[in-house]
């Protein structure tokens, strides 16, 4: 747990706002690192910036000012390829996981798409497919389902699957067992400890829960809000 | 004062090409007038379902056997849509989703208080009471507010505001709490306890945040596999049946400790206990007979035969 994987070095995001609204201050000169094969934890209330960070840190949208660094090679204005390669080894998993796949598309379908963009072979993603479910307690019976006939727990543990398949090194957790059930969050938690184990991941974990955090985390990071 | 809300063998199917979801499956209980009564269980265990049936909001595909009485009165689908906002409130889960993106808060609370027959400026002095009792210190700005321009938990103050806008007796909260920080979900619990306040005699609260329930709730329901397994008070301090302790081992100061198995699946019908395939006391006899109701101690009641 000593290389820095995953580093935010003072970044600041202010969004504009429309006629007559002042503009909002989301971070201010933030920075973290992650270390491989850690959890770190990112806690703050609503509205503090957390999931600006992370849309930041997934090169989903542009900080004001700052830098993201990958395994200490900057990518914040990198681009094409380079800009593919950090997003296979950095995945986001959502407190909304049903937001990832299709509503048309069966979850099988959904699931092995990424590969295309790849170009990786599809029948080896079927069998590791097979074996990321076994991980994570599911059945490939669901595979044929579309996203709507299957539960909150379990569309979350197909975006993991989903995740996994890309064989990543850091996977960014936006609170994802908010949504879910007492029992169902009991079970997923369980699961991402294991999956860490077994993958090598290192995990940003956002979450405004303190007793996860401290179940999940090796270390901790506040946010407070800038306004 | 009102009698209460009985509920005597309700069963709810949704009858699908070549499957057929029993979602409430053989469901009696009471919830008793001038009282809070949770109803806690897993996603998908029936408990939106049921709060639905009682307000006649079911799909018309859906098929309702049993009956439901309020007041010692046939409660049907139709009379249920009458009652609705003026006898019961509904306060529905995900805020951000109910309400309509392209209305301001003004109109969703006009639309509710279509029932009262008011005119429109009566209806904006009412409007601006109602916020102003649920803690919006400027109502006149949120008024011309749309939702979006509102946090999560300014929205569930306005949902719980349109609820108890007809000044109804009873109140049914869907998942009030659901993805809401901490700080939020102790405002709502706060903002659901002042309903009292605006003459809401009874609630009944679905939910999955035992804290709130804990915090609220006289009595509490325990659903699993569209069957009520145990009820009673003190339920979450003193619980009886295997599914309410393995809920309750999941809770993050028990260690998340997650339930061996997986839920039944929408289309399985069990002859017997429907925990009976997770639990570590079943015999041959609970996958075969469904266990009646049992009176472990005063004041409760459990689906397991272990307190036969």
């Amino acid at each position: 747990m000593s290389d820095v994987i995953l580093e935010g070095c003072s970044i600041s995001k202010t969004f504009r706002g429309g006629f007559g609204d002042r503009p909002h201050k989301a971070l201010e000169t933030v920075s973290l690192q992650l270390h491989s094969g850690e959890t770190l934890g990112l806690m703050g209330p609503s509205g503090c910036g957390k999931s600006t960070l992370c849309r930041i840190l997934l090169r989903l949208i542009q900080p004001d000012s700052g830098e993201v660094l990958f395994h200490g090679k900057q990518i914040t204005h990198s681009r094409g390829k380079d800009l593919l390669a950090f997003r296979r080894r950095v995945q986001l998993i959502s407190q909304r996981p049903e937001s990832f796949f299709d509503p048309r598309c069966r979850l099988g379908d959904s699931i092995l798409e990424p590969l295309s963009f790849y170009g990786l072979n599809k029948a080896e993603g079927r069998d590791r497919l097979q074996q990321l479910l076994s991980e994570v307690k599911l059945t490939d019976e669901l595979l044929t389902r579309y996203p709507h006939q299957v539960s909150g727990g379990e569309i979350q543990r197909l975006s993991l699957c989903r995740a996994l398949l890309l064989s990543p090194q850091v996977l960014i957790l936006d609170e994802p067992t908010s949504m879910l059930d007492i029992s169902v969050q009991a079970q997923i938690l369980h699961i991402l400890r294991q999956l860490r184990q077994q993958h090598g991941l290192s995990y940003l974990f956002i979450t405004h829960d303190a007793e996860t955090a401290s179940y999940m985390c090796h270390r901790v990071q506040v946010l407070s809000k800038t306004e | 004062m009102s009698q209460g809300i009985k509920i005597d063998q309700l069963s709810v199917t949704f009858h699908l090409p070549g499957l057929d979801v029993h979602a409430v499956d053989g469901v009696s209980v009471e919830f008793p007038g001038g009282s809070v009564t949770g109803l806690i269980g897993e996603s998908g265990c029936g408990k939106s379902v049921l709060g639905l049936a009682l307000m006649g909001l079911l799909p018309p595909y859906a098929g309702v056997e049993g009956t439901i009485t309020m007041d010692n009165q046939c409660l049907t689908a139709q009379h249920a849509r009458t009652c609705l906002g003026t006898q019961i409130g509904l306060i529905p889960q995900n805020p951000s989703e109910s309400l309509n993106p392209a209305r301001t808060i003004a109109a969703h609370l006009r639309e509710a208080m279509i029932p009262l027959k008011i005119s429109r400026k009566e209806a904006q002095e009412k409007s601006v009471k109602l916020l102003q009792a649920f803690g919006f210190s400027n109502p006149g700005r949120i008024l011309k507010a749309y939702p979006h321009e509102l946090s999560g938990g300014m929205q569930q103050r306005v949902l719980c505001a349109i609820g108890s806008a007809c000044s109804p007796r009873w109140i049914l909260a869907d998942e009030p709490t659901k993805g809401l920080d901490r700080d939020l979900r102790s405002q709502v619990q706060d903002t659901l306890l002042s309903l009292k306040e605006q003459g809401v005699e009874s609630m009944i609260v679905i939910t999955h945040d035992l804290p709130l329930a804990r915090g609220l709730c006289h009595q509490v329901a325990v659903m699993y596999g569209g069957q009520i397994l145990e009820m009673g008070r003190d339920l979450l301090e003193h619980p009886f049946h295997p599914y309410t302790r393995a809920f309750l081992n999941a809770l993050p100061e028990n260690g998340f400790q997650p339930m061996d198995g997986i839920a039944p699946r929408a289309g399985e019908h069990l002859c017997g206990c429907p925990f009976a395939p997770r639990c570590a006391y079943a015999e041959a006899r609970c996958h075969r007979e469904r266990p009646g109701c049992y009176v472990p101690a005063p004041g409760r009641m459990v689906r397991c035969f272990r307190y036969e």
